[in-house]
């Protein structure tokens, strides 16, 4: 398969596999704005598009520079690169069919169809097993039904060019029945988007078979080099190597020179060195990939280290540290996820002793929580992560932590607040998981944010556009004026039977805006006390807590 | 001649149960800024919650000096067969050193001793009440201060504030320090016992400290004496009558915090203290 204008596959080796798992990545950049957009609610929220792709480009990037021949291990390489990246539901899951598939084939040099089908099944086995709940009409069925066809296709054929198009034409039509299988899709008018995602992928890695050349289009990894003081015409500067057969130096130099500036590219028929300074570091990346191999990618934005350099130049604003909780030895420690630093801050006063930013549209991947959970001095760990879409991912991550660590599972950042009230660091890690959960459920969230298309969910008519207002995760209303949705969510709420409402205001709102929230939520309440905090979220103009 | 009891303002022992026991009173300063005040006695309860709420920051307290405690020695002195002291904890507050520098100026022979109760508020007003009784019975200096040592070990005090504002500042409680309770309204309990004041839960709102509160008042067993205590919400100081449902509501003494505590814990809070 190192030759991919063949008509036929039947043999699958380590670098093969590695340029199908770019092909699939780059198609699924190509596509991921539109699996954005298949979102049910039709809120900023937990892009999966956007974490699928950061879950492969963490897998790529294992494997992108590497000469590994070996199957098993290359494989082996992206199941723990999808694993640390995971970022989102769709992404751990994604990370876990990979898990799976390279499990089976660990050990071969090489694998045929029969044994891809293998995979796939085992793949599909293991993306089950990681879900507490399955829910069909999701990502899983995708993947299930994409087995299923691999193991009738393979009985049929030994060529994988025509198994994975099988593969993907069933991921396809699974993918379009998933609104059938799943009422919340029926009721947005969507597919689903992490089964679509996976479609994308495979279909990519199909796309390649056939011919086609899968351009990656990002740089798949940025290093930063020493500072460089002056101003350049171009963006970026790039280098890679680039490892072939029968290389034609000269005409590789004119193409690449034809892309920017400061080229230099030398080698021989086998090995080429490439340097330049370009715009699009897509270019010479694509480019090279369809002469050989490429090595070693560095590519640095020039203009950013030099914005850095003139930054370094200018006396620095006093920093004030916020005073962090101190662990001692044996103690519990707690993570928490915030979507912006002043929620961050407020998880900070509750004693949680590190914030992982990310939320909303940045869901943090699995590493960042792991990472955060093995640098925490304690081997005793409690994850917030305060949003639906990141409490798969820390799963993950407590499971592969070398600590006693446990997930909380707060759905939103009213929950975390409620959470925290509880904990206790020189409790029980078991007892305090159900304590926190319960103080967790005595809160009521609501939220606002600005609807990203046309849809009707829950009774309620949706235009792109409109402000948007959800009381715990159900649209309640939508219209133009951020006060009346407002007011329909505290009524959602059910705010007169409540004693204190806090307004997080997002990063769009101005003081005087959410001052003027206070004033009417006092004035429809009298009663009620009413505090206000910077979140600084983006996206959501406010979340509100009612308890 | 009897032995006689002395406390001081932060025992917020009711005026009419003083007098009647014949237990003496010392009072604390409060300041608002350079401004100093004895508690009750140069500035009402009512005066003090009107000058609260015109501040930014809040009074600050101080143990009223050796020669006020002297002058209260000296007046019970020649009816006395001995005095016994009792004040907060010394980790909190320098009301027992005063006291007891207040009776070295006198250079007198009567058996003396000054008490850390471990406790505040009624906590300490009920260990006083305590031992009035004892000593109005006739007992000894020895065995009324044997008694009041065993007393010790068996007063909770637990107490739901407003905010963390004013323990914050007050600077007395490590754990009340940083930035816990300054971006959100938190309500810490606190939970006195023999000296240590702990952190016994945060909460929100005020249906949920009371319900923390009745949990705690459901665990002690054996409740012999009860005291409600509150700073200036007598409100809530009967929603947690109400809610607790004691044997004998009759028996309750409820007690408005002093102003010199309730520059601690600031007003707002509620809560009970239980001898068992």
């Amino acid at each position: 398969m190192a030759e991919q204008y063949s008509d036929r596959v039947v043999l699958c080796e380590g670098r093969g596999l590695a340029r199908l798992l770019e092909a699939g990545l780059a198609w699924l950049d190509h596509n991921h704005e539109t699996i954005n957009a298949l979102n049910v609610f039709p809120v900023p929220d937990g892009d999966t598009g956007t974490n699928m792709l950061l879950t492969m480009r963490s897998a790529f990037n294992e494997v992108a520079e590497s000469d590994l021949n070996h199957v098993g291990r290359v494989a082996s390489r992206i199941a723990h690169g999808a694993l640390m990246g995971a970022r989102g539901n769709s992404g751990v899951i994604l990370s876990q069919i990979w898990r799976g598939f390279a499990h089976t084939i660990e050990d071969l040099e090489v694998f045929d169809v029969v044994q891809f089908a293998t995979a796939m099944r085992r793949a599909s086995d293991t993306a089950y097993k990681g879900v507490v709940n399955p829910v069909e009409g999701t990502i899983l069925t995708v993947i299930r039904q994409a087995a299923e066809e691999a193991e009738i296709a393979s009985e049929e054929s030994d060529d994988l060019v025509l198994v994975l198009k099988k593969v993907v034409r069933r991921c396809h039509r699974a993918v379009a029945e998933t609104p059938q299988l799943l009422q919340v899709l029926a009721d947005a008018g969507v597919v689903d988007a992490g089964g679509q995602g996976l479609a994308v992928i495979l279909e990519g890695m199909q796309r390649y078979l056939q011919g086609e050349v899968m351009r990656v289009a990002e740089p798949t990894e940025v290093v930063v080099a020493e500072h460089v003081a002056f101003e350049e015409e171009y963006n970026y500067d790039v280098q890679f190597l680039i490892k072939g057969y029968r290389l034609d130096v000269d005409m590789i130099r004119d193409q690449i020179d034809q892309m920017g500036d400061s080229t230099l590219v030398v080698g021989d028929e086998n090995l080429i060195k490439v340097h330049v300074h370009v715009d699009d570091p897509g270019e010479p990346i694509s480019y090279a990939i369809s002469k050989g191999t490429i090595l070693d990618v560095v590519v640095e934005n020039m203009q950013e280290q030099f914005q850095e350099f003139v930054r370094a130049q200018e006396p620095a604003a006093p920093i004030v540290p916020t005073p962090k909780t101190e662990l001692i030895e044996g103690q519990i420690g707690v993570i928490a996820v915030a979507p912006a630093e002043g929620i961050g801050r407020v998880f900070e006063s509750l004693g949680v002793n590190h914030v992982v930013l990310g939320g909303q549209t940045m869901n943090p991947s699995t590493e960042e929580i792991l990472s955060a959970i093995e640098d925490l001095g304690t081997d005793k760990v409690l994850v917030l992560p305060n949003n639906k879409n990141i409490i798969l991912a820390a799963q993950s991550a407590c499971e592969m932590a070398e600590k006693t660590a446990r997930v909380i599972a707060t759905r939103t950042v009213p929950q975390g607040v409620s959470a925290l009230l509880a904990f206790d660091p020189e409790g029980n890690v078991d007892e305090l998981v159900d304590e926190m959960m319960e103080s967790a459920g005595e809160v009521a969230t609501g939220e606002i944010t600005t609807a990203t298309r046309d849809v009707e969910l829950d009774g309620v008519a949706v235009e792109n556009g409109d402000i948007l207002g959800l009381a715990d995760g159900k649209i309640s209303f939508a219209g133009s004026d951020m006060l009346e949705v407002f007011k329909a969510v505290l009524n959602k709420l059910e705010t007169e039977s409540r004693e204190l409402l806090t307004l997080y205001s997002g990063a769009e709102i101005t003081p005087e805006l959410a001052q003027e929230a206070v004033e009417k939520a006092q004035d429809w309440y009298p009663e009620i006390e009413i505090e206000l905090v910077e979140g600084g979220q983006p996206h959501y103009h406010f979340i509100i807590s009612a308890e | 001649m009897k032995v006689r009891i002395v406390t001081d303002s932060t025992s917020d022992l009711p005026d009419e149960i003083a007098r009647e026991l014949g237990i003496s009173v010392v009072p604390c300063y409060v300041n608002f800024g350079t401004e100093s005040y004895l508690d009750k006695v140069d500035i009402t309860r009512d005066e003090f919650y009107n000058r609260l709420s015109e501040v930014d920051r809040p009074p600050t307290t101080a143990a009223p000096p050796s020669g006020l405690f002297a002058e209260c020695f000296e007046a019970i002195l020649s009816e006395s067969s001995g005095i016994i002291c009792l004040h907060p904890p010394d980790r909190l507050s320098a009301l027992r050193q005063s006291a007891i520098k207040g009776w070295e100026l006198l250079r007198s022979k009567v058996p003396f001793s000054a008490i850390d109760s471990g406790q505040t508020s009624m906590g300490l007003g009920w260990i006083a009440i305590r031992a009035a009784k004892a000593a109005a019975a006739g007992e000894s200096i020895e065995s009324v201060v044997q008694m009041i040592d065993d007393l010790k070990h068996r007063v909770e005090l637990f107490a739901a504030l407003h905010s963390f504002d004013y323990l914050r500042m007050s600077g007395r409680v490590s754990w009340a320090q940083g930035t816990i309770g300054q971006f959100l309204r938190i309500r810490p309990i606190l939970h006195l016992k023999e000296g240590n004041i702990d952190n016994a839960g945060l909460v929100r709102s005020t249906n949920k400290a009371l319900q923390q509160l009745v949990r705690r008042f459901d665990s002690i067993k054996q409740i012999q004496d009860l005291a409600i205590i509150h700073s200036n919400a007598p409100e809530l100081a009967q929603r947690l009558i109400d809610a607790i449902k004691y044997h004998s509501p009759e028996a309750i003494i409820t007690a408005n915090l002093t102003p010199a505590l309730t520059c601690h814990v600031g007003p707002g809070a509620f809560g009970f203290v239980a001898i068992t």
